[in-house]
């Protein structure tokens, strides 16, 4: 069963002169474990379509199933608990909390699970230690390098292990050495076993995926699945 | 929620969104400047009484304090009559001197008819205090028995116009008046409480009278003099002094000392016996100072705050200025200009709502300020201080968002703190001042309810004529009225209108003080006063002047040295007054009464049943029955006046609120002081709450991102807040504690501070601050745009 199911999924914004259609009836399905990138000019509807995956945005209309669950029947409050169990983000701005440390960061993704997690603080250690930032457990995010705090995002992403991982242009701040290593990062966890979907620019990181969905003007324009 | 709602709270929040940080500054800015511009018209108003009358500031009132040995000293605004016959004859120094009486007498023309309140005056009263004239010649306006000088206001009222120089009117007695001068009206900060000054030539006069009784030595008169230029008034006050102490001819009540104080002081000095009007409190004005300050200050904060909020969004347009060439001082100029503008805007709503709210604050304070009686004034000082706080309020978030990038962050987290910490010293503001109205309002409670000890609700106090048989008449008829429970005569009891003191002697040589009384027995009835010991006195009695028994009330006893009200009675008591020694029994003891205001102690009392000098009717009236018994007395009055002297009536209730109407405009200054202070602060924090979710929207966005429900969000936004609101309390509870101990302090008798007072504006305060910052967040922490976290 696929883990993601979109069907003639749109999306509108408000836009200062007219509606927006950032999406136009996007149909998709995702199975457990894909690695699947998506590219596509600005403003093809991209990080839109991974805000809807990620809930963190409503779709106007169609249909999006998680895991088999009809997400757009869930209240915004269940849709907190699926975003706190079941899906983790990276973001290309790294997205940490300024004054909190790496540590705490990371503790982050545990917080909203309202679980009691025994031995959570290995699980921190651990999940900053698949990473390689464990070291800089004390410090804030400032100072930190631009690898290393992408590397602290990922550790709080996967800190709960989720079953799905969105990375919306992970690598877009950073250099190529460390951009390569945080993608290496990623493919290890996908051959954990989480689920991908990685937001991309560049063709040589999507070459990693199993597949890659192309995007143009809010749609789906080709979808191609990597034979290995 | 139906499709409707939540349309309009969408259009709400792209409003709120949109212009609520404008809308915050302006409406803050505007709110704190109208407090502040009627709080600055109202101490202008303090500070500037009879300054209408040119060269107030050297025409002093004669204050003469009395005591007895071993007590504190009683001013009074009155002082004996001979005072200035005595300065006439014997001060070189002194220019010139004059006295006004106080007196009530029926006048009547065509258009009026009233029992007036006016005074008798010197002929040279307008050469020493110099009342603007409108029509006539003051000079010689008092000069001849039976002339009038009036108010343009009462020229009006009695005549119809105000050009009435040479019209008459009729006295009591069928006396006639002929007006000789009309005056200027009065403006509402004069220390005169009346508009009407008959000659004291006329040989009816109370000012001839006295004159041609000079062993008439209690103090009568308001003596006004001015000085000759190079004189020091102190020495002339203490000259005075010794020239009054070596005049005096009786055994009491001999002034211990004299003061001159300027007219223009005379509405701050503490009280004194015989006072024409409320005095001001110094103290009052100066909190009401602090507190506009504070205000202001305040509320440029917040909009220092907010216009950082603000900017602080336009860093970009910020930086494209910079890259197109603007300087700093350029990008501050901006800023600054900016809130010029939106000071200015403040200021020009807040004149004009200032000048649609004096009127209704007028009736509700019984005041009269005035908009507009000094415009280029007014006009100087608010274009002064908005040039202030454009200054105050803009300049500060220029330079911190102009700041090089590297420097900026840090100091926007520190002017983060440092808001927080004004939001907080606003809210402790909040609590003092919530504070300080709850126990007002349970002074006042106190003052009107608890002090007096004795039950003045649903009693009227007529006023005699001077007829003493139709009083009698009037009195007999009442009391077999339906709807009249009870009624007693007296001499001004329980008000303090004439207070005559009866001085004993005790066996170690120490004075004491009681304040003499005289009552019908029934008067203990009429105001439900029970008797402690012994019995109530039987009757009432014309002749001779010393009383065979009297009461005393529970303090009186104790004063004169008994164990236990028992102990006083069937004992005998010897006393002075002013020129006579009396003997009588004691036969009864009564609880404490407060015939004077909390502002002065409880006197020990003594009741005698002497007729000679009663002046009103109290009547105790059926509450049901009240207004039928009202209409009943005026015709019982009419019917044995002959219907030609109005009747002077007033419940007790309203005299005892005129007592403590200087409380009472305390009380709702500080009610609608602590209102503004509630809206700035809601504002404020409302402005901080902005500011933080604008601080704070990408940390939001993550945590919402990472599964953070509302709830989660909503926590996280208001547990900032909890101890900062726990710490305003601990900064406010001292403050106010000791600023209230002050103030109560000011009483001779007051209630004591409440820890419910404390408590309950502590909760008050949290409750206003968690709603608002709750309204906020429910408009603002949802909505927290997640897509910031693509791109920021």
């Amino acid at each position: 069963m696929s883990l993601i199911k979109l069907v003639d999924v749109r999306h509108t914004y408000v836009g200062p002169e007219r509606p927006v259609e950032a999406l136009c009836g996007v149909s998709l399905e995702i199975d457990a474990g894909d690695f699947v990138a998506i590219t596509g000019p600005s403003g093809s509807g991209k990080s839109t379509l991974l805000s809807i995956v990620g809930t963190l945005e409503r779709a106007t209309s169609g249909r999006y199933l998680f895991d088999g669950a009809e997400v757009s029947n869930l209240t915004d409050r269940e849709i907190a608990r699926l975003r706190a169990l079941k899906i983790g983000f990276v973001f290309q701005n790294f997205s940490l909390i300024d004054h909190l440390t790496v540590y705490d960061n990371v503790k982050l993704g545990l917080r909203y699970r309202r679980e009691r997690f025994p031995r959570s603080d290995d699980r921190i250690l651990e999940a900053m230690d698949r990473v390689g930032i464990a070291h800089r457990a004390d410090h804030l995010p400032r100072e930190l390098s631009g690898g290393q705090q992408q590397r602290c995002a990922i550790a709080r992403a996967i800190v709960g292990d989720p079953s799905l991982l969105l990375a919306d242009e992970p690598t877009g701040n950073l250099d190529s050495r460390n951009a390569a290593q945080i993608l290496g990062i990623l493919s290890e966890l996908n051959a954990s076993g989480t689920t991908l979907v990685i937001v991309t620019h560049a063709p040589s990181q999507a070459d990693r995926a199993s597949r890659i969905i192309d995007m143009h003007d809010g749609r789906i324009h080709m979808s191609s699945r990597r034979l290995t | 929620m139906t499709p409707t709602l939540a349309g309009l709270l969408k259009l709400a929040r792209l409003i709120v969104a949109r212009w609520s940080v404008y809308a915050l500054m302006v409406a803050g800015l505007t709110l704190a400047y109208c407090a502040a511009t009627i709080i600055g018209l109202y101490v202008r108003n303090e500070l500037t009484y009879d300054g209408f009358i040119p060269g107030a500031e050297t025409t002093y009132l004669v204050s003469a304090h009395y005591g007895p040995k071993g007590h504190p000293l009683i001013a009074s605004d009155l002082a004996p009559a001979g005072v200035a016959r005595w300065t006439r004859s014997s001060m070189p120094d002194v220019d010139g001197v004059t006295r006004l009486v106080s007196v009530e007498w029926l006048m009547q023309t065509d258009r009026r008819k009233v029992k007036e309140h006016f005074y008798w005056a010197d002929a040279n009263l307008f050469d020493i205090v110099k009342l603007p004239a409108l029509h006539g010649e003051l000079k010689t306006a008092l000069v001849r028995p039976g002339s009038i000088v009036m108010t343009a206001r009462m020229a009006d009222a009695y005549f119809g116009r105000n050009d009435v120089v040479g019209e008459t009117l009729l006295t009591a007695h069928r006396r006639q008046l002929t007006v000789t001068a009309v005056l200027r009206d009065f403006p509402p900060n004069t220390t005169f409480d009346r508009e009407i000054f008959v000659s004291g030539v006329s040989d009816y006069s109370d000012i001839a009278v006295l004159d041609d009784n000079p062993t008439r030595l209690w103090p009568t008169s308001y003596t006004y003099l001015r000085v000759k230029s190079g004189s020091n008034p102190s020495e002339i006050a203490q000259k005075l002094g010794s020239l009054t102490r070596a005049q005096w001819r009786g055994p009491n009540n001999i002034p211990v000392a004299v003061d001159l104080i300027p007219l223009t002081r005379l509405h701050f000095q503490p009280h004194g016996d015989g006072q024409m009007k409320p005095r001001g409190h110094l103290n009052l004005v100066i909190a009401l100072i602090i507190v506009a300050v504070a205000i202001i200050a305040l509320a440029s904060i917040n909009v220092s705050g907010l216009i950082l909020a603000e900017t602080n969004e336009r860093v970009s347009e910020m930086a494209i200025r910079a890259a197109v060439g603007a300087s700093r001082y350029d990008l501050i100029a901006e800023i600054a200009n900016e809130a010029f503008w939106v000071n200015a805007a403040s200021m020009a709503l807040a004149l004009a709502l200032s000048e649609r709210v004096l009127p209704s604050l007028n009736r509700l304070l019984d005041l009269n300020i005035m908009m507009w009686t000094a415009p280029v004034s007014l006009l100087g000082v608010s274009i002064a201080i908005t040039v202030m706080t454009s200054g105050l309020s803009g300049l500060y978030p220029a330079i911190l968002v102009t700041r090089p990038r590297g420097h900026r962050r840090g100091a926007l987290i520190g002017a983060s703190s440092r808001w927080k910490g004004w939001v907080v010293t606003q809210i402790a503001l909040v609590i003092v001042l919530l504070i300080a109205s709850h126990t007002m309002v349970r002074q006042w409670r106190y003052a009107i309810g608890d002090a007096p000890n004795f039950d003045g609700n649903s009693v009227l106090m007529v006023k005699f004529s001077e007829f003493s048989d139709a009083n009698a008449r009037f009195v007999r008829d009442v009391r077999s009225l339906p709807g009249v429970i009870a009624a007693a005569e007296s001499f001004s009891a329980p008000t303090t209108d004439y207070a005559r003191p009866g001085l004993v002697t005790l066996g170690d040589g120490r004075t004491v003080a009681l304040t003499r009384n005289s009552v019908a027995p029934e008067f203990f009835d009429v105001y439900r006063v029970p008797i402690v010991a012994g019995r109530n006195l039987i009757g009432t009695f014309l002749e001779p002047d010393t009383p065979a028994e009297i009461l005393v009330n529970e303090s009186g006893a104790r004063a004169l040295g008994y164990a236990s009200p028992q102990e006083a009675v069937e004992k005998f008591l010897t006393y002075d007054t002013d020129m006579t020694r009396m003997r009588s029994k004691i036969v009864g003891v009564v609880p404490d009464l407060r015939f004077a205001t909390v502002s002065d102690p409880a006197q020990p009392m003594i009741f005698d049943n002497s007729s000679k000098y009663f002046n009103q009717v109290s009547i105790r009236l059926d509450p049901i029955q009240g207004g039928e018994a009202i209409s009943a007395i005026e015709s019982a009055w009419d019917r044995n006046m002959g219907g030609s002297i109005p009747v002077d009536k007033r419940l007790f209730y309203d005299y005892l609120l005129q007592q403590y109407h200087d409380l009472y405009q305390q009380i709702q200054v500080f009610n609608l002081v602590s209102a503004v202070a509630i809206l700035l602060s809601v504002l404020g924090l409302t402005g901080l709450s902005i500011f933080l979710t604008r601080h704070q929207v990408r940390e939001m966005a993550i945590r919402r991102a990472l599964g953070a429900t509302f709830g989660d969000i909503f926590v996280q936004r208001l547990t900032p807040f909890f101890l900062p609101l726990l710490g305003a309390n601990l900064v406010a509870w001292p403050i106010a504690w000791l600023a209230l101990e002050f103030w109560l302090k000011s009483f001779a008798s007051h209630v004591a501070l409440s820890l419910g007072s404390f408590i309950g504006a502590g909760l008050i305060s949290i409750v206003f601050a968690l709603i608002t910052l709750a309204l906020r967040c429910l408009f603002a922490s949802w909505d927290a745009p997640i897509r910031s976290l693509r791109h920021a």
